[in-house]
């Protein structure tokens, strides 16, 4: 792991020599330095980061090519109440295709009912559950982009608010609404 | 037939039959390859038993659990669809439980709710 300044205000990384879906393991405590600022990133965030980081290395151990991966996590200096974590690896044309079409439909759409479609879809495949890029979107409430530059694939995914422990999430889903008339 | 077990070195489950019915309790980590054949195993194996048992209803605990991947999470999406697929006669509710101070927790099964907006409930 390296902490260095940049033009940006703070970039922490992670570096995976192999795509070994073993150092996984790695990527929660990866992101727990942020509990020494508990005024800027509370327990609700903290959450959502470390899915985020989590289901982005799992994608790109899953799907990048070898010569591993980065995970990163910035603090940018001109957006100081937003945290984006990255993911940098190199990727084949299709799979880079395939994750910016999955962000893209999120775009298009209200991220939530485009998670129950994928939810659907995905439990009429035997194999494969697609859901990863959705549980970033739509349960964690943070924003995606893709870029594929030189072979190399970077999925971002930016908190939409940094929160702490006395603001709520993004979604208070504890009080969230549930229609029952629409089934699965 | 006897209560099924899921006990593997990251993820296992505690299932308890009592008055109100079937309790699964699942605590560790649910992320690895492994993880997500045991559970597909076990949850088909609960769904087994809660037939034979002619379960109201069954109740799922996340509370203990420290994190789910969506490969492992997937694995409740189906349970959630084998069950609405059957006649409403054979269907059973499904209860689950959440740590309240864990985020990924009340989203997560948030969206189980929405998705299966007859048979689920979030205690």
């Amino acid at each position: 792991m390296s902490i260095r300044r940049e033009e940006t205000l703070l970039v922490v990384s992670l570096c995976f020599p192999r795509l070994e879906l073993a150092h996984l393991e790695h990527v929660r405590g990866f992101l727990n330095f942020l509990r020494l600022a508990p005024h800027q990133v509370g327990e609700d965030l903290l959450s959502d980061l470390t899915v985020s980081a989590h289901e982005l290395m799992e994608n790109a151990i899953k799907y990048g090519r070898d010569d591993g991966a980065t995970l990163e996590l910035r603090a940018p200096p001109r957006e100081p109440s937003r945290l984006l974590v990255r993911t940098k690896n190199k990727a084949s044309q299709r799979d880079a295709g395939r994750a910016g079409a999955l962000v893209d439909r999120l775009t298009r759409g209200d991220p939530r009912a485009v998670y129950q479609e994928v939810l659907r879809e995905s439990a009429a495949r035997a194999e494969g559950s697609g859901l990863g890029l959705m549980r970033i979107a739509a349960e964690c409430g943070m924003t995606l982009s893709t870029r594929f530059h030189r072979g190399v694939l970077h999925i971002d995914a930016w908190s939409n608010a940094r929160r702490t422990r006395h603001e709520p999430a993004v979604a208070d889903y504890a009080g969230a609404e549930v229609h029952r008339d629409r089934g699965p | 037939m006897s209560l099924p077990s899921l006990t593997t070195p990251e993820l296992k489950c505690t299932v308890t039959e009592g008055p109100e019915g079937l309790t699964f309790i699942f605590d560790g980590r649910a992320e690895s390859v492994a993880a997500r054949e045991a559970l597909r195993s076990f949850l088909a194996s609960a769904d087994q038993t809660a037939r034979a048992r002619k379960a109201a209803q069954v109740k799922v605990d996340f509370g203990p659990l420290i994190f789910i991947n969506s490969s492992c999470f997937k694995e409740f999406v189906l349970w959630l669809t084998t069950v609405s697929q059957r006649p409403v006669a054979e269907q059973y509710r499904l209860i689950f439980m959440a740590n309240p101070g864990v985020r990924w927790q009340r989203a997560s099964l948030h969206s189980l709710a929405t998705f299966a907006t007859n048979l689920v409930e979030i205690a």
